[in-house]
C-alpha cells in the first residue's frame, strides 16, 4: 500500500490551486480583536466592565473560526488533487530571485491546522473567560492571546518561509507575554524570558537552515565547481543575485524547466513543485551538493529540527516548557500544548519532500524525539504541581509526533498532533478548573476527593487520560499506535553515515515504556486529584499561584488546627526536601476576610472545592467529546481495510516516499494489542499506588530509593546542569568581558585617545604655524602688491590714456614686425 | 603736384596727433574736450576725403555728418559734466578728480 | 582782452598776407623761372590747399600748445575753420557748412561759454598749465609720423574723382533711405544729451 502511493508521487506534477481572496480575513479578526483590546482595552473595560473585553476577543475567534470553516468547505468541493486554496494579496520584497509575497495559502495540511486553532482556540477564549475573571489586566490577556492567534494563523497559513518566520517568532512573543502575565512576580517574567532565550537558540537553527537552503537551491552562486557534479547543470540564470526590483521581474529571471519554474525561492509551493517534479534535477542538485563535508540536505534538515527543537521543546532545548506553566492555565493550554509547540512538527510534516531526501536528518528527528518522549515521561513520574505533570508530558507527547514525522509515518505524526491537542487540552484546562476550584491551588497533594465536588471537570479528565494512555475507546490510541507500529517498520534511517535498520526496533521499544510511563503518570495525577479525601485546607485566601516557599513544619501544624468542615489536612508523610507548602499561616478570621477579597464570583462559599463556572465545563465537555470523536480519522487500515481518513485527506501534502518494512497482518494486531497492554501496565501501578491516596506504598518506595528519587524529582537537575554549563560561563564570560572591556579596552580607548590627541596637537601646531602662515602669507604679498599696484590706478584720465595709446602702438608696430 | 589723397590724410594725421597730445598733456577738462573735438575733426577729414577719392557717393560724408552730431553732443555733456565737476570742486583740474581712484 | 584779441587779429591778417603773397608768387611768378618739364607748376587750387591746411594744422598746434586756455580756443576755432575749407576742396558742400554751423556755431560757442563759466580768465597761467609737455611730444612723436607713414605709404585704391558737384540732395535722399535708422537713432541720442545736458546743468544751478 505505501509503496503503490509512492509510485503514484512519481507522477505528480505541479500542484494545481485555486486563487480565492478571502484567506487573509481568517488571521485578519484576531489581529483586530488584539488591536481593539490593546488599543482601547483598558479604556472599554474600566467604562463598560470586562463584558466588551471578551465579547470583542471571542467574536474576533468566531468569525476567524467561520471562515476557516468555509473555506474547509469550498476546499471540499473541490478535487482531491486540487484541494489548494491560494490568496496572493501583494509583494512585500523582491531582491533578486528572493520574492516575498503577503500569500496565504491553504492545502489539506494548513486546512487541519487552521481548523485546530481556531476551533481550540475559541474553546479556550470561552473558557479564559470564567477563568480569567478575577484578573485586573483582563484586556491585556485577551489582546494577547488574539495576537498570539494571529501569529499562529500566519505560521500555518503563511505560503512562504518568510511569511512562516514570521509567525514563528509571532508566536514565540505572544509566548513570552502570555507566560509573563503575571511579571510583577520576578520569577514568572523570568520564566518568559527563559522560554525567549530558549526559543532564541532554535530560531538561529532555523533560520540557518532556511538560508542554506535558499543557499542549495541556487546553481551558479559559488565558483566552486567541486560542490556540484553529475548531470544537473546549473543555469546562470539561477544566480540568486541577479538584479530584479519587482516580483515581475523576479518572475521572469526564474528559469523554467518542465514548466517548473527552478531556483531559489522562499514559496513552499514552488519549493514543492522543484523537488518533487524530478525533471527538474532540483532534487539530485540539493543531493549531490556537500558542504563541510556533510550532505548540505542533511545540515538543512538537522538545522530545521533545531529550530523545530526550540519550538517544540525537544531536547535539549525542552526546559522552557515546564517552566512556562508560570502563565495562565488557558496560555497552557492553547500555546503550549495545543498550538504553538506543535509548529515544529508541522513544520517539519510541512517540509516533509526535504526531509525524505535526508535519511539521516530524519534518524535524528526521530531519535531525538524518542529520548524526549522516554526523559520527559520519567521526570513527570514525581511531580507534584499538576500543571508540571502536564507540561512534562505534553513535552513527551511532542516527542512522539517527533517520532512520527522521523520515521517517515507523517500523517501518523500529524494525527497524533490532532489527538494531543484535543485531549492536552482537555487536560489543561481540566487541571485549570481544578486550580480554580481549589483556590489558586495547583499542588496535587492538597488536592484529592474532587470526584464529587467537580463531576464534569472529572469526566472530562477521566476521558482525556483514557486518550493519553492509550485505550482504544478514544482518540490517543489510534495516533500513538500509528507511530510506534511506523517506528518498527521503518528500516531507511541513517546514523551518522550508516545505515541503522535497527533504529526503528529501538524507538519502538523506548516508546513503548514511554506510552506506559505516560500512562501511569497521567493516571497518577487523576488519582491524587480526583479520588479519595479532600486534602487541601481553605485557607488558601491569598492568590498565591505557586507559592512554594519551603515553609516550616509548625506552619503547617497551625494550618492543620486551622480546618473546619470535616476536611483536616492530610498530612501524608511528605518530608521532601522541597516540600511544596502554602503560606497557610492564617488564622480563621484573617482567612475569612481575605477570601471576601478573592470571590470568585460567589461560586464558591467556605473553603471547599466547587466546580467551576458554565464557560469552563461546557467547554472541557465539547474538548472531551472531541477528543472520543477524532478517534474516526484515523481508524487503522487493518481494521476497515481502506486508508484512515485523515491519511487520504493528508495524501495530497504528505507526499515524501519512504519504505516502511511489509510485515503481517498479525504483527500488526500484536503490536496494538501491545500498546493497549503498555496503557493498562501503566494505569494499574497507577490505581495501586495512589488511588485514594490510601496507599503507603509510594512513600516507603520513595524513602528507599531516596537518591533515585530526588535526582528524577529534580528533573535530573537538567536546570542546574544549564546553570553550571551554560549560564554560569555565559555569566562569567560577560563579567570577564566586561572586566577586559572595563580595563583594558577602556584603556585601549584612552589611549588611543591620548595617541589622537597629541597628534592632534603636532597637527594644529602644524595648521598654526604652517598652512595659517601660509595663507597669512599669500595674504600679506596680495595686500602688499596691491597696495603697489594701486599707484598705478592714479584716477587720472591721462595715464591711462598713455596705457592705451602704448597698447595700440603696440599692436601696430606688431603689426608691421610680424608682416 | 596736385592734391591727392595722400594730403588730406596727411593733414587728417596732423590733427589727430595734434588731439591726442592735447588730450594727453591738458590739465583742464576743457582742454580736453578740444583735443577731443581735434581728434573728430581730424577722423572727419579722413572719411570726407575717402569718400572723395576711394568710395565715391556720398555715404562718407553721411559718416562725417554722424560724427559732427555726436561731437556736439559730446560737447554738450562733456561740458555739462565739466560744470558738475567745477561745482563739486571748484576747479575743472582733472588730477583732483581723482576720488573713483581708491 | 581788446589787446590780445586786436594782437591776434592783426597776425592773422599778416599771415593771410603772406599767403596770398606766397600763393601768387608760387603759381604765377615762379614757373616763368623754371626749366620747363621740370616739375609741374602749383596751380593757385593747390596753393589755397595748402594754406589751408597750413592753417589747420596751425591751429590744432595752438590748441596743443598754447598755455591761455582762451588762445586754445582762438586755435581750435582757426582749425575747425580750415577743416571746412578742406571739405571744400573735397566736394563737401553740406558738410562744409555743417561744420561751420555745428562746430563753430554750437560747439565752439559751448567750449567759450564752459571756459568762461569755470575759470577765472584772468589768471592765465593757472588756467591751462599743461601737464607733461614731454610726454605730450613723445606722444606726438610716436603717432604723428606713424599715420602721415601709413598715409603715404600705403597704395590706396585711388579712382579718379567726380567732378566737384552739390551734394545736399543726394545727402537728405540718403539720410531718409539707406541711413535712416541710425538717423533716427542720432536724434533720439540728440534728445538724451538734451535732456541730461539739462539736468546736469539744472543741478548746477540749484547748487548754486
Amino acid at each position: 500500500m505505501e509503496h503503490a502511493a509512492h509510485q503514484a508521487a512519481h507522477q505528480l506534477g505541479p500542484v494545481l490551486f485555486e486563487r480565492v481572496s478571502y484567506l487573509w480575513l481568517i488571521p485578519l479578526f484576531p489581529l483586530i480583536g488584539a488591536t481593539i483590546n490593546a488599543l482601547f482595552g483598558l479604556k472599554l473595560q474600566r467604562a463598560y466592565g470586562k463584558k466588551v473585553i471578551h465579547t470583542v476577543a471571542v467574536a474576533a475567534m468566531v468569525l476567524s473560526l467561520l471562515t476557516a470553516l468555509y473555506a474547509f468547505q469550498q476546499m471540499l468541493g473541490l478535487p482531491a488533487d486540487h484541494r489548494f486554496l491560494q490568496d496572493t494579496r501583494w509583494n512585500l520584497l523582491t531582491a533578486g530571485r528572493v520574492t516575498v509575497d503577503l500569500g496565504f495559502a491553504l492545502d489539506q495540511l494548513s486546512m487541519m491546522m487552521v481548523l485546530i486553532i481556531t476551533f481550540i482556540g475559541t474553546l479556550i477564549h470561552v473558557f479564559s473567560i470564567g477563568y480569567m475573571a478575577d484578573e485586573q489586566p483582563y484586556w491585556r490577556f485577551f489582546a494577547w492571546l488574539n495576537l498570539f492567534v494571529f501569529s499562529m494563523l500566519l505560521l500555518v497559513m503563511g505560503d512562504n518561509f518568510a511569511m512562516m518566520f514570521f509567525g514563528w517568532e509571532g508566536v514565540g512573543l505572544c509566548s513570552y507575554l502570555l507566560i509573563a502575565y503575571y511579571y510583577t512576580d520576578p520569577e514568572k517574567a523570568a520564566a518568559g524570558m527563559k522560554a525567549f532565550v530558549v526559543n532564541r537558540f532554535g530560531d538561529f537553527g532555523f533560520l540557518a537552515g532556511l538560508l542554506m537552503l535558499f543557499w542549495g537551491m541556487g546553481g551558479a552562486w559559488t565558483a566552486r565547481d567541486d560542490m556540484r557534479g553529475g548531470t544537473y547543470v546549473p543555469l546562470p540564470a539561477l544566480n540568486a543575485t541577479a538584479g530584479a526590483t519587482t516580483a515581475a521581474q523576479s518572475v521572469a529571471l526564474a528559469p523554467v524547466i518542465d514548466g517548473v519554474m527552478v531556483g531559489p525561492t522562499l514559496n513552499f509551493r514552488e519549493l514543492r513543485d522543484q523537488i518533487v517534479i524530478e525533471k527538474t534535477g532540483v532534487k539530485k542538485h540539493l543531493q549531490e551538493q556537500q558542504l563541510w563535508g556533510f550532505t548540505l540536505l542533511a545540515l538543512i534538515g538537522v538545522l530545521l529540527f533545531v529550530g523545530a527543537m526550540g519550538k517544540s521543546a525537544q531536547l535539549p532545548l525542552y526546559v522552557w516548557l515546564p517552566d512556562a506553566m508560570a502563565g495562565p492555565t488557558p496560555v497552557s493550554a492553547l500555546i503550549h500544548a495545543a498550538t504553538m509547540v506543535t509548529a515544529g512538527v508541522y513544520m517539519v510534516a510541512r517540509l516533509n519532500f526535504l526531509f525524505a531526501l535526508s535519511p539521516t536528518a530524519m534518524a535524528w528527528v526521530a531519535l531525538i524525539g524518542t529520548l524526549t518522549a522516554v526523559f520527559a515521561a520519567s521526570i513527570g513520574f514525581f511531580q507534584y504541581d499538576i500543571k508540571k505533570v502536564l507540561a512534562y508530558s505534553t513535552v513527551s507527547q511532542l516527542g512522539f509526533m517527533f517520532i512520527g514525522v522521523g520515521v517517515g509515518a507523517y500523517w501518523a505524526g500529524v494525527y497524533h498532533l490532532l489527538t494531543h491537542a484535543f485531549f492536552k487540552a482537555t487536560l489543561f484546562l481540566g487541571s485549570g478548573s481544578v486550580i480554580l476550584g481549589c483556590h489558586h491551588e495547583q499542588d496535587m497533594r492538597k488536592m484529592g476527593g474532587l470526584k464529587k465536588f467537580m463531576p464534569t471537570t472529572h469526566w472530562t479528565y477521566l476521558v482525556a487520560c483514557i486518550a493519553i494512555a492509550g485505550f482504544p475507546v478514544a482518540n490517543g490510541f489510534y495516533s500513538k499506535d500509528e507511530i510506534l507500529w511506523k517506528a518498527f517498520t521503518s528500516e531507511h534511517l541513517t546514523l551518522f553515515g550508516f545505515h541503522t535498520p535497527w533504529l526503528g526496533a529501538a524507538i519502538y521499544l523506548a516508546g513503548i515504556v514511554a506510552a506506559t510511563g505516560t500512562s501511569f503518570y497521567m493516571f497518577r495525577s487523576y488519582y491524587m486529584t480526583f479520588t479519595g479525601e479532600y486534602r487541601g485546607g481553605q485557607g488558601h485566601g491569598d492568590h498565591g499561584h505557586d507559592d512554594h516557599g519551603a515553609h516550616a513544619a509548625p506552619v503547617a501544624a497551625a494550618h492543620a488546627t486551622a480546618g473546619h468542615g470535616g476536611h483536616g489536612h492530610d498530612d501524608h508523610g511528605h518530608a521532601a526536601p522541597a516540600h511544596d507548602d502554602h503560606g497557610h499561616g492564617h488564622a480563621v478570621p484573617a482567612h475569612a476576610a481575605a477570601h471576601d477579597d478573592h470571590g470568585h464570583g460567589g461560586h464558591h462559599g467556605g473553603g471547599t472545592p466547587h466546580e467551576s463556572p458554565r464557560t469552563i465545563t461546557w467547554v472541557l465537555a465539547t474538548l472531551a467529546i472531541g477528543s472520543v470523536l477524532t478517534l474516526f480519522l484515523g481508524l487503522p487500515a487493518l481494521w476497515t481495510h481502506r486508508p484512515p481518513a485523515l491519511e487520504h485527506w493528508l495524501e495530497p501534502v504528505l507526499l515524501a516516499e519512504v519504505p516502511f518494512a511489509s510485515k503481517p497482518h498479525s504483527w500488526e494486531w500484536i503490536f496494538q494489542g501491545l500498546g493497549v497492554l503498555a496503557g493498562t501496565v501503566g494505569w494499574v501501578f497507577a490505581r495501586w499506588l495512589y488511588k485514594d491516596g490510601k496507599s503507603t506504598i509510594p512513600a516507603t518506595l520513595q524513602k528507599k530509593y531516596e537518591g533515585a528519587w530526588t535526582v528524577v524529582y529534580n528533573k535530573y537537575y537538567v536546570d542546574e546542569l544549564y546553570d553550571a554549563t551554560v549560564i554560569r560561563p555565559s555569566v562569567f564570560l560577560a563579567r570577564f568581558l566586561s572586566w577586559f572591556d572595563g580595563h583594558v579596552i577602556d584603556w585601549l580607548v584612552n589611549f588611543a585617545g591620548w595617541i589622537t590627541r597629541i597628534f592632534a596637537n603636532i597637527d594644529g601646531a602644524i595648521d598654526k604655524y604652517l598652512v595659517d602662515g601660509a595663507v597669512n602669507a599669500v595674504a600679506a604679498v596680495t595686500i602688499e602688491s596691491g597696495r603697489a599696484l594701486r599707484k598705478v590706478q592714479t584716477g587720472r584720465i591721462q595715464t591711462y590714456l598713455y596705457g592705451a595709446l602704448a597698447g595700440g602702438l603696440a599692436v601696430v608696430l606688431l603689426n608691421f614686425l610680424i608682416r | 603736384m596736385h592734391l591727392t589723397l595722400t594730403h588730406f590724410l596727411v593733414v587728417g594725421a596732423l590733427l589727430f596727433a595734434l588731439g591726442l597730445v592735447t588730450v594727453v598733456t591738458r590739465r583742464n577738462a576743457v582742454g580736453i574736450l578740444m583735443g577731443v573735438e581735434l581728434i573728430l575733426n581730424g577722423t572727419n577729414v579722413n572719411l570726407a576725403a575717402f569718400n572723395h577719392y576711394v568710395v565715391g557717393g556720398v555715404s562718407g560724408q553721411v559718416f562725417a555728418l554722424f560724427v559732427i552730431v555726436l561731437a556736439a553732443a559730446e560737447a554738450a555733456v562733456g561740458l555739462a559734466i565739466v560744470l558738475t565737476i567745477f561745482q563739486s570742486f571748484r576747479s575743472i583740474d582733472v588730477r583732483l578728480a581723482d576720488t573713483m581712484r581708491e | 582782452m581788446n589787446r590780445t584779441f586786436s594782437k591776434l587779429a592783426l597776425w592773422a591778417f599778416l599771415a593771410l598776407l603772406v599767403a596770398l603773397f606766397l600763393g601768387y608768387f608760387i603759381t604765377r611768378v615762379l614757373p616763368d623761372y623754371l626749366p620747363a618739364g621740370r616739375a609741374v607748376p602749383p596751380r593757385l587750387g593747390d596753393l589755397v590747399f595748402y594754406a589751408c591746411a597750413a592753417a589747420t594744422v596751425a591751429g590744432a598746434a595752438g590748441v596743443a600748445f598754447s598755455r591761455n586756455i582762451v588762445w586754445s580756443c582762438i586755435g581750435l576755432l582757426i582749425a575747425l575753420l580750415g577743416t571746412a575749407a578742406l571739405y571744400v576742396f573735397l566736394s563737401a558742400d553740406f558738410l562744409a557748412v555743417a561744420q561751420l554751423l555745428v562746430y563753430i556755431g554750437g560747439v565752439l560757442v559751448l567750449i567759450l561759454f564752459a571756459v568762461m563759466l569755470t575759470n577765472r580768465i584772468g589768471e592765465v597761467n593757472v588756467s591751462n598749465q599743461s601737464l607733461g609737455l614731454g610726454g605730450g611730444l613723445a606722444v606726438f612723436a610716436a603717432v604723428a609720423p606713424l599715420l602721415m607713414l601709413v598715409a603715404v605709404l600705403v597704395p590706396w585704391p585711388v579712382r579718379p574723382p567726380g567732378p566737384m558737384a552739390p551734394t545736399t540732395a543726394r545727402i537728405g535722399d540718403e539720410f531718409l533711405s539707406t541711413w535712416l535708422l541710425p538717423f533716427e537713432v542720432a536724434s533720439v541720442v540728440l534728445l538724451a544729451t538734451l535732456v541730461g545736458a539739462v539736468v546736469m546743468a539744472r543741478k548746477e544751478l540749484k547748487a548754486d
